[in-house]
């Protein structure tokens, strides 16, 4: 191979034996980086620490809500043990306590009888983990009671096992109930729907079509914004106008929608005012008694011949109207049957009748979150619900559609074609209302790096 | 044509030349004849101690014959007549004259110097003194300067063989013979080595013979002194000066005068260094006045591996290090005494011993150019004679000087050499005493073989000064055992058995042994019985490893017939460590880890030759032929039982390890002194110590032979370190069938 | 190293440690609503993993004692290569593939850039050598090869000398009968020609390290100069001539050698300082979340 002699000798000849003692440019660019590397980290960590506080220890961004006070680290990482100073080492935790969140946040027990310890803020609201809203919680938060609850004393009326809204989530209350009487108990008002939404209905002035928020309007909150509920539905509003309360030919004046005894006392005063002003037309018509047909449950009367006879006479006549054709339209007895009976002869006695304000008893729904949604979506039986018994509060099938469960709360981000779900979007976990303000809170300067 | 009848040599013929009759034995030659006659015939090839070669052919006669005749061959004839002097003669050798002038530097050294270069004044007799022919066209090889005596120069050589036979015939050296072809001969030593390079003994005969200055006496020149003149205390000396001495009884005063250079004498005041060991050097000192120290001055550091309880060297950082004792156990001993080139043996506790008028020391740095062995110091103020190998060569056949060399070892070392045999370790003073008288020192030829595997073993021997190569026959090819310096001892197993002898042993310098022959040693062993209970143990021990090692021969077969395999003597090797080139990435652990274990001296480099994808690295090899203990002047590197080759504490850093091994496993380091107390420090206080804070050792790789495993291949992150046996591992390798190899190879061998 | 099949045992064991990982990790990530670090599962994969990288880390102590009967430093260097690589999926597991904070974001990165450059080291490792064993016969040792282009260009200008010597006859002991023969030539051009060679071309290129721009860096080129100097010149003259070209040729060679040489050990000038500040900023961040 080679031309020129090559033994082992010659080679090994050529060479310092004590070249390995000596650091080559390579291996000594290897530690002096190394050391480089090692200092940098060092200033890099140590600069982070003197400019930005501990911010770099930080484990993530702070949610929305509190990002404004987010180098103050210490106003949630409260030292456990006190006065130990910024160093963190070993025996000075600084884990998050409630009493940090309390200092801003009140946040009433959930339930005077939760038997499982209760948990802290943290294992809940988690933080650092940026843009989002620390009020929602994942579901697990509550399923870790609520999917088996055990109940203290009786038996809880809610559910036992609750494990997520698209799963084992129970129907809601208002259809959960059995009966008609229930149902009837439930509004105890005569309502066709599937008829006032034909089009072309006789209104006041000619033809009418209603639309869904011709009566339903949703009300308005003292900051302007649309407050989670509609305004009940009144008569006065919604339907005087096309259902008057005229009880007399005679007469224009309409009833007032009140109470029973109003109604009867006004019309008993109109008629004899009318009577009185009208004396004419009363002799008239008793010289000639049209002969009227007689309304069903109307009470026969003879003729009359004098004038009180008339005026009675014309009151029967406008009870019956009132009580049996307009009033009796919508309001019935408690049983459901036709309140007013001629032969009974007595003022009616209607159901009273309930409009909650509240439909659903521990969950609130906002209408504004789903302006986007068409009403008879959800409220299916709203053009085709003949009978009063139905109540349009959609069945919790008709949520599921939409919040399938196959969006956490937790991000990153809600997957397209699934709405957001959660326990946390219509039940409120601190007490009844909403958590209220503190009557602490911090200054300024505690709360900014200035 | 006369009729020649044949005659014996008692009988007489008489024959005329030039007229004048003579009466010769027969066979004279006419040459001879001629000159009982009182007749001269001129010759330059011719030298009467010498047989006749006839090849200047300036002798040529007329016989009679149809042709001349060369005069100093030609054998006379009863009636003969001879003319020497005819014109056509006279023209033939002034022809010759001129030829040979042509080709010559005339005037040539000899003829400057002295004036009687036989070609030139011959010439000049004859009337030649300028030639016709063109001079020399082609330049002839240069001057040889090289020799201590002699100074050779090719250019005045007219090949006439007389050096040549001055060589052999008398001197029997066989140094000189010719060399190349025709036009382009010219003489040669040895091998075509330069004169001082070669075996020539410089006893000056060639240079006597030579009848141009071919050859010339270097002191004639102005040349070949020991010194230059007028270095300080050191004398000349007058050959009758010598003569006088009675170590040179005998001795030929002309050889002396010859040789006036190659001797001198040179004195030492008290306390002054004459020798460093390690130091290369030529000459043997005869001390003729005064006493003087001879000691080892290096300290006795070992260049271990083990955490031994002496030595600063020790570096096998054992913290968290288990080592393991392998089952290889010590076949010898701390020897007793080191052996050195000198009349005593230094003891290995306290190494000094004293040398007094009568020694001589120096003798295998002289006869063989090894390395001084041990430090000479004067301790009185001395006198001491400084010689040549070509004067020390004469004083050793002398006989008085060999009587006086014998008495000495007799009374000195030969006890002690005797001892260190473990056979005899513990015997009585009366047994050594005994032995002592019936001792016989032999010297034996370099290349002389001393006794041969398989024959009868009929004596026991002794190195006293030399190397002898012990080699055994593993399988198919021969081991070298051992190199055994002086004070190395064989064949008292073939001697106990009564059988034959277990090894071949050649000399491989100038060996002198001291032989005990059988049946004076069965004597002894008949008187001494527990010395042959010894023997007994001993040789059951040898008999064990014997047969391992026949197994373990028989096991393995060496010689893969692969070109490079074998041109990179890898089969000389028992262990090599290779690196997997493909696996290696060259990150240096392998060496860091050797120099942590070896004090910062690596045993290994990572650069050699390549064999297949490995690189044989350059680190010991246990060759089976370990010519790195040939030569070692304190005999410090030796064998295991377990094959591996050591370098024992008293080794003096001289380096000829080194330079033999080859394959430059071995290097020489400087190691830092840190003053380690030792008996010696009183006596190395000096301020021409080279003591200063270094010490140089030998080194080289001993397989990490206290642990488990050897550090390199330990500490190689990728496993590409490994060391192998060759036969082996590289016949997995190559696939080769190794029975098959070994039978192929015996029947080629 | 190559990674061959002794090292099944370790990728085995490797593999089964990320299954395992996996195992544990799967089912604690659908369950937890914010998996990540803090929690009892985050810390222990977090423990793991900050253990695994010192003991990584510990290799290069080794390195340090490579006497030290403690393992085969072979051993340490897989145990390295596959335990280092299991740093890795640990982390992601560990931090729940996210890291929103400064300090984890960076220790994500500097993780991800040590691994990656481990696993490109390796590969280096893996197919490099062979590549030097197969371009670099004349291979030496990489730190000796200044010293070693010193020597070659002390070597070729003795050889250079010996071009012109040759042309003229030995003398002297030890010459034979066919120097004795020959013609003594006079070459003046020739001669000229390639001492201006030697000094324009040869010497610089054997005195600078790489090619540079030289000629000679180019094999062919090479050949094709020599081959003509051996055709000028007659046949005693051609062995100092191709000694030459073998010089070159060994020079180039070892060019090529340390080019390889570098990046075969380049690659740690990223994995050794990335991970030194790796392994700090990791005990550093242990300490602080432990303690926030």
């Amino acid at each position: 191979m080679s031309i020129r002699e090559r033994t082992t000798k010659l080679v090994a000849r050529r060479h310092d034996l004590n070249y390995f003692k000596r650091l080559s440019p390579l291996r000594a660019w290897q530690w002096w980086l190394a050391g480089a590397a090692l200092i940098a980290a060092v200033l890099w960590f140590g600069g982070s620490e003197f400019l930005h506080g501990s911010q770099a220890l930080s484990a993530g961004p702070m949610s929305n809500s509190h990002a404004v006070f987010g180098t103050r680290c210490e106003l949630c990482h409260v030292p456990v043990v006190e006065a130990t100073g910024w160093t963190p080492s070993f025996g000075m935790r600084k884990r998050v306590p409630d009493s940090a969140c309390l200092q801003c946040h009140v946040a009433p027990a959930h339930h005077p009888m939760e038997t499982k310890e209760t948990p802290t803020c943290g294992s809940c609201h988690t933080e650092h983990i940026g843009a989002m809203h620390l009020a929602a919680v994942a579901d697990s938060s509550c399923t870790q009671c609520h999917a088996q609850l055990q109940s203290h004393a009786g038996v809880s009326h809610v559910a036992g096992s609750v494990s997520s809204f698209a799963t084992n989530h129970p129907e809601f209350e208002p259809l959960r109930q059995a009966s008609d009487s229930d149902k009837r108990a439930a509004t105890a008002l005569v309502f066709n729907h599937a008829e006032h939404m034909k089009a072309g209905l006789k209104g006041p002035t000619g033809p009418v079509t209603l639309e869904c928020v011709t009566c339903h309007i949703a009300t308005l909150n003292a900051e302007g914004r649309h407050g989670r509920s509609f305004a009940p539905v009144t008569f006065e509003r919604s339907c005087r106008s096309c259902h008057t309360l005229q009880f007399d030919g005679h007469l224009q004046a309409e009833a007032p929608h009140g109470k029973v005894e109003d109604d009867a006392a006004f019309v008993t005063k109109s008629l004899t005012d009318f009577a009185q002003t009208h004396p004419q037309v009363v002799s008239a018509e008793i010289r000639s008694w049209p002969n009227e047909p007689l309304l069903p449950g109307q009470v026969k009367m003879p003729p009359p011949h004098t004038q009180s006879e008339w005026i009675a006479n014309r009151i029967a006549r406008a009870d019956t109207i009132l009580w049996r054709e307009k009033c009796g339209l919508c309001h019935k007895a408690a049983d459901g049957s036709i309140a007013y009976n001629s032969a009974t002869m007595g003022l009616p006695v209607f159901a009273p009748v309930k409009e909650p304000q509240k439909w659903l008893s521990s969950a609130v729904f906002s209408h504004p979150a789903h302006q986007a949604v068409a009403c008879a979506e959800c409220h299916t039986q709203a053009l085709t619900s003949a009978s009063e018994h139905e109540a349009m509060m959609p069945s919790i099938r008709t949520c599921r559609r939409c919040h399938d469960g196959r969006s956490s709360p937790q991000g990153p981000a809600v997957a397209a074609g699934h709405a957001e779900s959660g326990c946390f979007l219509c039940h409120v976990y601190h007490g009844p209302e909403q958590a209220g303000l503190t009557t602490k809170g911090l200054s300024l300067t505690q709360m900014l790096r200035q | 044509m006369s009729e020649h009848a044949a005659g014996t040599h008692d009988e007489l013929m008489t024959l005329t030349v030039d007229g004048v009759e003579v009466t010769v034995p027969h066979g004279t030659t006419v040459f001879d004849a001629a000159r009982i006659a009182g007749i001269t015939i001129p010759t330059l090839c011719h030298q009467q101690n010498q047989a006749p070669v006839a090849v200047c052919r300036i002798c040529v006669v007329d016989v009679g014959e149809r042709a001349l005749q060369a005069a100093c061959i030609f054998k006379g004839e009863p009636g003969m007549v001879v003319k020497t002097d005819t014109e056509p003669i006279v023209q033939s050798r002034k022809t010759l004259y001129e030829l040979m002038l042509s080709d010559h530097p005339s005037p040539c050294l000899r003829q400057q110097q002295s004036g009687d270069c036989e070609l030139e004044t011959q010439a000049a007799a004859a009337g030649v003194t300028s030639t016709r022919f063109a001079k020399r066209a082609v330049p002839v090889l240069a001057a040889d300067d090289t020799s201590p005596s002699i100074h050779v120069d090719f250019s005045a050589c007219i090949l006439c063989d007389r050096c040549i036979r001055g060589c052999s015939e008398i001197r029997h050296n066989y140094v000189i013979a010719r060399q190349g072809k025709g036009y382009f001969t010219t003489i040669g030593f040895d091998d075509n080595q330069p004169m001082g390079n070669s075996s020539c003994v410089s006893c000056g005969e060639c240079m006597v013979s030579c009848p141009t200055g071919a050859l010339t006496n270097k002191r004639v020149l102005g040349e070949g002194r020991l010194y230059p003149e007028d270095t300080p205390n050191v004398y000349n000396v007058e050959t009758e000066e010598l003569l006088a001495l009675p170590v040179f009884k005998g001795v030929s005063g002309t050889f002396l005068e010859l040789n006036t250079g190659s001797v001198v004498k040179r004195t030492f005041r008290a306390g002054e260094t004459i020798v460093r060991e390690g130091d290369n050097g030529s000459t043997a000192f005869y001390i003729l006045d005064g006493e003087a120290d001879v000691f080892i001055g290096t300290p006795r550091e070992h260049v271990a591996t083990q955490q031994a309880a002496h030595g600063l060297f020790t570096k096998m950082r054992s913290m968290l290090a288990p080592k393991s004792r392998q089952p290889r156990e010590e076949e010898r001993a701390t020897p007793t005494h080191i052996r050195i080139d000198a009349p005593v043996d230094l003891p290995y506790d306290n190494p000094i011993a004293q040398l007094h008028a009568g020694d001589l020391f120096g003798e295998m740095t002289c006869m063989s150019f090894y390395p001084r062995s041990a430090t000479v110091r004067a301790r009185t103020d001395c006198v001491m004679l400084e010689m040549l190998r070509n004067v020390l060569d004469v004083m050793q056949k002398n006989k008085t000087f060999r009587a006086q060399l014998e008495a000495n070892y007799r009374g000195r070392a030969l006890g002690t050499h005797l001892r260190s045999v473990p056979i005899f370790a513990t015997v009585s003073e009366d047994f050594v005493d005994l032995l002592r008288d019936r001792v016989e020192l032999v010297r034996y030829a370099p290349g002389q073989v001393i006794c041969t595997e398989g024959e009868a073993a009929d004596a026991f021997y002794l190195v006293r000064i030399g190397f002898v190569k012990v080699s055994q026959r593993r399988g198919d090819e021969d081991l070298v055992l051992a190199y055994l310096p002086r004070g190395g001892y064989f064949g008292e197993m073939g001697l106990l058995q009564g059988g034959v002898r277990t090894a071949t042993c050649v000399a491989l310098d100038h060996v002198e042994v001291v032989r005990i022959l059988a049946p004076d040693f069965h004597e002894m062993l008949a008187r001494f019985p527990e010395v042959r209970a010894h023997i007994e143990h001993t040789a059951e021990q040898r008999a064990r490893e014997n047969l391992l090692h026949q197994r373990s021969a028989g096991a393995h077969s060496e010689n893969l017939p692969l070109g490079q395999f074998l041109e990179q003597g890898l089969m000389d090797a028992q262990s090599l460590l290779v690196l997997d080139l493909e696996k290696c990435t060259r990150c240096d652990q392998c060496v860091k880890a050797c120099a942590d274990a070896h004090d910062g001296v690596t045993r290994l480099l990572r650069d050699g030759v390549r064999f297949e994808n490995y690189l044989v690295a350059t680190s010991c090899r246990q060759c089976r032929d370990p010519r790195c203990m040939i030569g070692c002047p304190v005999g410090s590197i030796r064998r295991r039982n377990s094959l591996e080759v050591i370098i024992e504490d008293w080794c003096v850093g001289c380096g000829l390890c080194a330079s033999n091994c080859p394959y430059g496993n071995i290097t020489v380091h400087e190691f830092d002194h840190d003053g380690n107390a030792s008996a010696l420090q009183s006596v190395q206080t000096d301020k021409d110590s080279s003591n200063s804070g270094k010490v140089r050792k030998a080194t080289s790789c001993d397989l990490c032979h206290d642990l488990a495993e050897p550090s390199c291949v330990y500490a190689c992150p990728h496993d590409a370190a490994h060391r192998v046996k060759p036969n082996e591992f590289f016949a997995q390798v190559l696939g080769v069938d190794l029975d098959q190899e070994a039978a192929f190879v015996g029947k080629n061998r | 190293m190559r990674i061959d099949s002794t090292h099944k045992p370790w990728m085995i064991v490797t593999l089964a440690a990320i299954a395992l990982g996996a195992l544990v990790y799967v089912p604690y990530a659908l369950r937890t609503p914010v998996p990540g670090g803090g929690t009892g599962i985050g810390l222990m994969f977090g423990s793991v993993a900050l253990g695994l990288m010192l003991f990584a880390a510990l290799l290069s102590l080794r390195k340090r004692f490579p006497i030290w009967r403690i393992g085969r430093t072979k051993i340490w260097m897989r145990a390295h290569l596959w335990l280092g690589f299991l740093a890795l999926p640990m982390v992601l597991f560990h931090s729940a593939f996210h890291a929103r904070g400064v300090l984890t974001a960076v220790l994500m990165w500097l993780t991800i850039i040590v691994v990656v450059s481990g696993i490109a080291g390796a590969w280096m490792q893996h197919t490099l050598p062979t590549k030097i064993f197969r371009e670099v016969p004349f291979e030496t040792i990489y730190d000796q090869i200044p010293v070693i282009r010193k020597q070659l260009a002390a070597e070729a200008a003795v050889r250079a000398v010996d071009v012109t010597q040759r042309l003229a006859p030995a003398t002297g002991p030890g010459a034979t009968v066919v120097d004795t023969l020959l013609d003594i030539p006079t070459m003046e051009v020739e001669t000229t020609g390639f001492d201006k060679f030697f000094a324009e071309a040869v010497t610089p290129y054997l005195a600078q390290e790489g090619a540079r721009k030289n000629e000679l860096g180019n094999r062919e080129w090479a050949r094709e100069q020599f081959d003509n100097f051996r055709r000028e010149f007659p046949q005693p003259a051609w062995e100092p001539i191709s000694a030459i070209e073998e010089i070159c040729e060994e020079k180039r060679q070892l060019d090529q050698q340390a080019r390889l040489h570098r990046l075969l050990h380049g690659w740690l000038l990223v994995h050794l300082p990335f991970s030194a500040a790796l392994i700090l900023l990791a005990v550093i961040h242990a300490i602080g979340a432990l303690s926030y």
